[in-house]
């Protein structure tokens, strides 16, 4: 089995509302994958179809070679979920909570799990439920650690996690992909995050647009130019060569996939007078904001 | 997995048990105060009279004490799982679906069905203190619908937290509800034991509905 998830011509809508159309992309095992898209683009959505907690209105969706709708309980085995919001059973205290997972997975890592929690440096008899957002999701995250799964899907595991937390769970991510054929699928706010972690990027958008592609490709080809605004700026619109643009009073910031040489050369074909365009390093945050707008 | 299922169920139902079996014995040290003080102010003829010539009931006191057991039970058992949507939690397990909730849904009948069978013995004995052994087994006969009405409201009380959407909880509430009316038709002494071991067939064959719900919340989770 090559990919860890397949989903192919995947159409999902609410109503009448069509969250995607036609979504094919594929997650290749080994490797880490980042779901980016603004709020409200259907990430949660996504996540849910490829959990089976929601069936899509058409298309196929597989996840370790199962029908995402219909994962038998060894698959759910290999699968460790953070579910968006750091879900926990409350009602149980640290050590509980601990003891009912261990039951469930057999290659269960006691170790792992208490190495992560006791950084909280709480009893063990403390109750979840009387936890900060923070607290909860450090333990839910190591009960994930310690499930040791095959395919780890993390809606949005960065929040309520401090800055230092954060990079320590992105220490042990590394370090868990590295211990073999494992797979994360993850989604994230904190975009800077990703930036060191993927390899991998599905850019999703409103209607189910996608863009996939490997992160080291999509810094290389995609590219910010800026150049002064003389003007003109009210003529710059986005086409099959300017993916975004940003002005300011005295700027003009465009995104494009196209060198140089062929931006320059669109602009002046559309009456756009510049000579010279200025290209501008960009991080992954940048880039993503290039890609998709502020809005 | 029945033991995880287990383990998880007692978390949930301990702190809740505790308050219950509290309620119950409560409620039949009551039954034995009062019984105990009739039988001093009154003359034992004249109580014999109103139990055996009029049918007075003196221990009408649990007729609601089960069902309120099975409410809270399964109150203790579904409300957390629905809160916050952490349910999806328990779907997302290694187990099926359908047997995770049939487990969960077997503990807390467990449950109710012991508390019901503290109170039977309960009721038998105190009965039986008073009264002649006739009386004591007559009491157990009459109350046995009463205490059965328990296992209906736990399962009503799942099935309706587990529904997703309003108007299925508000038909779950009325047919529930029927069903619990159903037991408690007659106030006279033995009146159902012609049609008792049916209407508690009928009860345990509701037991698989709660797959219903549960299947129906992972299509609703949206």
């Amino acid at each position: 089995m090559e990919n860890a998830i397949e989903v192919v011509n995947l159409t999902h809508r609410y109503g009448k509302q069509i969250v995607y159309e036609d979504l094919s992309f594929t997650v290749k095992q080994g490797r880490i994958f980042g779901l980016l898209g603004k709020n409200g683009v259907g990430k949660t959505t996504l996540i849910k179809i490829l959990m089976g907690f929601l069936r899509p209105t058409s298309g196929r969706c597989r996840v370790l070679g199962e029908n995402s709708y219909n994962l038998s309980p060894a698959a759910r085995t290999k699968i460790g979920l953070l579910f968006e919001g750091h879900l926990a059973y409350e009602f149980m205290t640290i050590a509980q909570i601990e003891k009912f997972y261990s039951m469930q997975y057999p290659g269960w890592k006691r170790d792992m799990y208490y190495r992560l929690v006791d950084k909280l440096d709480l009893p063990h008899n403390h109750k979840i439920k009387n936890m900060s957002c923070g607290q909860r999701s450090q333990v839910v995250l190591g009960l994930i650690f310690a499930q040791n799964p095959e395919l780890m899907i993390l809606d949005d595991y960065s929040m309520g996690l401090d800055a230092g937390y954060r990079r320590l769970f992105l220490d042990y991510l590394i370090d868990y992909v590295k211990g073999g054929a494992r797979t994360v699928f993850v989604t994230s706010h904190i975009i800077q995050d990703l930036e060191k972690l993927v390899d991998d990027v599905i850019f999703l958008d409103r209607g189910g647009d996608i863009l996939q592609t490997s992160l080291s490709e999509f810094m290389s080809a995609f590219k910010q130019f800026r150049f002064k605004n003389n003007g003109f700026g009210d003529r710059v619109h986005k086409d099959h060569i300017i993916k975004n643009f940003d002005i300011t009073k005295s700027t003009v910031s465009l995104y494009s996939f196209e060198p140089e040489e062929a931006v320059l050369r669109h602009l002046n074909k559309n009456g756009i007078e510049v000579t010279a365009l200025e290209q501008v390093p960009m991080s992954l945050e940048d880039a993503f904001i290039g890609l998709t707008g502020k809005y | 997995m029945l033991a995880s299922i287990l383990y998880k169920e007692w978390l949930k139902i301990r702190p809740y048990l505790a308050i219950v079996f509290l309620f119950n014995a409560a409620v039949l040290v009551y039954l034995f105060i009062d019984l105990r003080h009739l039988f001093a102010i009154e003359h034992a003829e004249m109580i014999w009279y109103w139990a055996f010539q009029i049918g007075t009931l003196h221990y009408a006191h649990i007729k609601y004490l089960l069902p309120i057991t099975g409410v809270i039970i399964g109150a203790a058992q579904f409300v957390p799982e629905m809160i916050g949507h952490r349910f999806r939690l328990s779907l997302h397990l290694p187990v099926r679906s359908d047997a995770l909730v049939l487990w969960s849904g077997l503990i807390g009948l467990l449950a109710v069905g012991i508390i019901g069978v503290l109170d039977a013995l309960s009721l038998y004995a105190i009965i039986g203190i008073f009264f002649p052994s006739e009386a004591a087994e007559s009491a157990l006969l009459t109350a046995l619908p009463w205490l059965f009405a328990g296992p209906v409201t736990y399962l009503g009380t799942a099935l309706v937290t587990m529904e997703p959407r309003l108007v299925r909880k508000l038909v779950y509430i009325a047919v529930s509800g029927g069903f619990l009316w159903l037991f408690y038709q007659s106030n006279d002494y033995e009146s159902y034991n012609r049609v008792l071991w049916k209407l508690a067939l009928l009860a345990l064959l509701s037991v698989p509905s709660l797959i219903l719900p549960a299947y129906r919340y992972r299509n609703a989770s949206s």
